[in-house]
């Protein structure tokens, strides 16, 4: 496959996996005849008809109901979010039914469901279409979450969700679709609760996900020509998370560094945290550093945009702080 | 002080007490509204409107008058014997629907189909009760007395692979679909013997095998599952090709939900996509405390249907064979591909909202004008009456139900407890 767009990778994915199973459906906001706001489902619509492409009106709560009772019913229905921001208004329906049902009903019925759409902060799109939703859900029951980052792990993660039994939050990132890679020409599926080695090196841990992945490695590029060897994890997994590939990266380390969009508060670095502190506390050199957005609604004005998100220097500032003066 | 006629629901100041007065009318927070050609309507529960009502009435105007979801059609002076020349409030149900159901073909194996159908919700429900109170179940438990026709009415003229979504009060729709009296008390009880295997309880009542999409316990939030069930089904047919693809889904919700936007936005998709669907409400006057005319702008809730465009029909929700008169047009309507409809069945609750509910609101007058329309005892009257089951018949059913709850509660008692290295089974598909 030659250069491809994060975009046009998620369009393969779901592309594939509609041709594979005629079990699985796209259903959301302008997903049919408009090809998607990011055009994720462009001219699927024309492949797969209206039933397959289903453009819903504008009442989140009820067609993602809708879309767990055709789960329910043995349909394998993909939510496209226009904004991930607008499932606010279906917070409902995903808690309660999507995340909670197949416990409360006693394994009666499976949802497998994927709800994907862009979140994250983009460009001065105001705050209610810069949200940082990961955190909201985190603490939902019976949710998997996952947040995309490159072309090629797009493309493998969304077929796994597509094909995974259990509602599946799949987190892209609104500036990310514009991403190229060149993707292999053979189908491959990645796993949707492994964390993602993305530079290995032995002074300290940082793990990421989503954008900031791409600020981190920014930062990498200052850091080792200072001679730092940072370990890059992007967690891809945001629950479960991966403490396999996590700790195994903490006992080689023993710093850590947390750098995430979503907000400080309750968020998913703080759940990291509290988990280090629970299975690694004694493998800790120094206290896990935590740089995360401010907690503020997004602002609309650019330059107080970028204050609220971290960005690579303040990355190269912590990890030269915490290596050179170890505590 | 208001007394209450021998004639049903009327209303009336005592002789010799002079013009209505303030208590003659109904308290706070029981609400009326009154309607003329001078004033237009005063939709508002207030003291304002209580007086304007008084001077009204004692002018000898002639209004007509919304008490609750009770119309009172005129105030005029009374005709019959017992309190002739009293001012008379005719407290007046609302226009129950006339169904014609003298045409259908009631058989000895349907009548006895939806009577033993009712009689077991009945009982089930008033066992629940005395389990409740003796400490056998616990939580919000919603018993479903006196609406059993509803449920009988529309569910036992459904096929078995159709599908049924409910509410928190979902114990006899849960019955009437299959799921066997043992698994329901059992989940009620909390054991792994229960249709749920004690995560659901009471409001959470699942069983796929039955078809049982669930009990729902926040008001609204299962019409658009089922709303998602019927898609299913129309997905399955026209782009899967699959022509045994026919399956109806029945959606029950109370006259509460009615006013939720779920409702609305499932009624417009549903209709946009002609989905095989039935949108039952079971309008029984009130959201626990608030009465439905205090809550809609409009009380008649299956007028809300033609502004979609859907068929919406009210229903004598006492009556099962009326029930099932309408249930069974919606139902061929559906499963031929012709879209939903809005059925509104009018009945009430013959206990509180929930066990914990004091159900202090609702007057007696109108629980006992209800309690005069037992949809079991209907039924029973009109099978033997009109010749098409024995009494005796009906008694062995009576029997055999009683059996039956007795059974049910031995197997929910005997039952084990979850097990505690099972907690937490069943969050993920693989568990």
């Amino acid at each position: 496959m030659a250069e491809t767009f994060l975009f046009n990778a998620l369009r393969a994915a779901i592309d594939e996996e509609m041709h594979r199973d005629p079990s699985v459906f796209v259903l959301g906001e302008d997903v049919g005849q408009y090809g998607g706001s990011y055009k994720v489902t462009k001219d699927l619509y024309e492949k797969y008809g209206d039933l397959r492409l289903l453009d819903t009106p504008i009442a989140e709560n009820s067609f993602t109901g809708m879309a767990v009772g055709a789960a329910m019913t043995g349909l394998r229905p993909i939510i496209e979010g226009m904004n991930m921001g607008f499932l606010l208004l279906a917070f409902n329906q995903i808690a309660n039914n999507a995340g909670m049902l197949r416990y409360t009903s006693g394994g009666n019925f499976k949802i497998p469901l994927v709800i994907r759409g862009p979140g994250g902060v983009g460009r001065q799109l105001g705050a209610e279409h810069s949200q940082r939703l990961e955190a909201y859900f985190q603490a939902v029951p019976g949710l998997k979450i996952v947040a995309c980052s490159t072309p090629f792990n797009a493309k493998g993660l969304l077929k796994s969700a597509i094909r995974d039994e259990n509602p599946v939050l799949f987190f892209e990132h609104v500036l990310l679709y514009n991403l190229k890679e060149t993707l292999p020409e053979e189908e491959y599926l990645l796993p949707l609760d492994k964390a993602e080695v993305v530079r290995e090196g032995n002074d300290v841990t940082i793990l990421t996900y989503s954008r900031m992945r791409h600020h981190v490695l920014q930062a990498a590029k200052t850091l080792t020509k200072s001679g730092y060897d940072p370990e890059i994890i992007d967690l891809i997994s945001l629950k479960p998370l991966d403490f396999e590939t996590i700790g195994a990266s903490i006992r080689k380390t023993h710093r850590v560094i947390i750098v995430e969009e979503c907000m400080r508060t309750g968020g998913i670095g703080a759940e990291l945290i509290a988990s280090i502190n629970d299975r690694l506390f004694d493998e800790l050199d120094a206290p896990v550093l935590r740089l995360s957005s401010q907690d503020i609604p997004t602002p609309y004005n650019g330059v107080l945009e970028n204050l609220t998100i971290v960005q690579p220097t303040q990355i190269i500032e912590a990890v030269e702080k915490m290596l050179t003066n170890p505590y | 002080m208001l007394h209450v006629c021998p004639h049903p629901l009327t209303l009336f100041p005592k002789k010799g007490e002079g013009e209505l007065d303030s208590k003659s009318l109904p308290r706070m927070g029981e609400g009326f509204r009154v309607r003329d050609s001078k004033l237009g309507c005063t939709p508002f529960v207030n003291s304002d409107s209580q007086k304007m009502l008084l001077s009204l009435v004692n002018r000898g105007t002639i209004v007509q008058v919304e008490w609750l979801s009770v119309k009172i059609p005129v105030i005029k002076k009374t005709s019959h014997s017992c309190c002739q020349g009293h001012y008379i409030l005719m407290v007046k149900e609302r226009t129950l629907p006339a169904i014609d159901t003298s045409t259908l073909q009631i058989s000895h194996e349907l009548g006895l189909k939806l009577y033993e159908d009712m009689v077991l919700g009945r009982s089930f429900e008033d066992k629940c009760a005395e389990m409740y109170y003796r400490g056998r179940m616990f939580g919000f438990v919603h018993l479903y007395n006196g609406q059993e026709a509803v449920s009988t009415g529309v569910i036992k003229g459904m096929r078995p692979d159709d599908f049924v979504c409910s509410t928190y009060r979902d114990h006899v729709h849960a019955l009437s679909a299959g799921v066997p009296p043992r698994q329901v008390m059992a989940e009620l009880f909390g054991k792994a013997t229960g249709c749920s295997k004690g995560r659901g309880g009471s409001m959470h009542l699942f069983s796929a095998e039955h078809h049982l999409l669930g009990g729902y316990a926040f008001v609204a939030e299962g019409i658009p599952v089922a709303t998602g069930a019927a898609f299913q089904t129309r997905y399955r047919r026209d782009a899967l090709g699959d022509p045994a693809a026919d399956q109806v889904t029945a959606c029950f919700f109370g006259d509460g939900a009615s006013n939720n936007g779920q409702f609305f936005e499932c009624l417009n998709m549903a209709v946009l996509w002609k989905l095989p669907i039935l949108f039952v409400v079971e309008n029984n006057k009130w959201a626990i405390g608030m009465a439905h005319e205090r809550a809609t702008s409009q009380p008649e809730i299956y007028r809300k249907a033609s502004v979609f465009g859907m068929p919406g029909v009210e229903v004598d929700g006492m009556d099962v064979l009326s029930v099932w008169s309408v249930a069974q047009t919606a139902i061929a309507r559906a499963r031929a591909g012709e879209g939903p409809t809005l059925i509104e069945a009018l009945t009430y609750r013959f206990r509180g909202h929930s066990l914990a509910d004091p159900d202090e609101l609702r007057s007696k007058s109108e629980k006992e004008e209800w309690f005069s329309r037992d949809p079991i005892r209907s039924l029973s009257t009109y099978l033997t009456d009109n010749q098409i089951c024995q009494d005796t018949e009906l008694k062995r059913i009576d029997q055999n139900i009683k059996t039956l709850i007795e059974d049910a509660v031995e197997f929910a008692e005997n039952s084990p407890e979850p097990d505690p290295r099972d907690l937490y089974k069943y969050v993920f598909a693989e568990d």
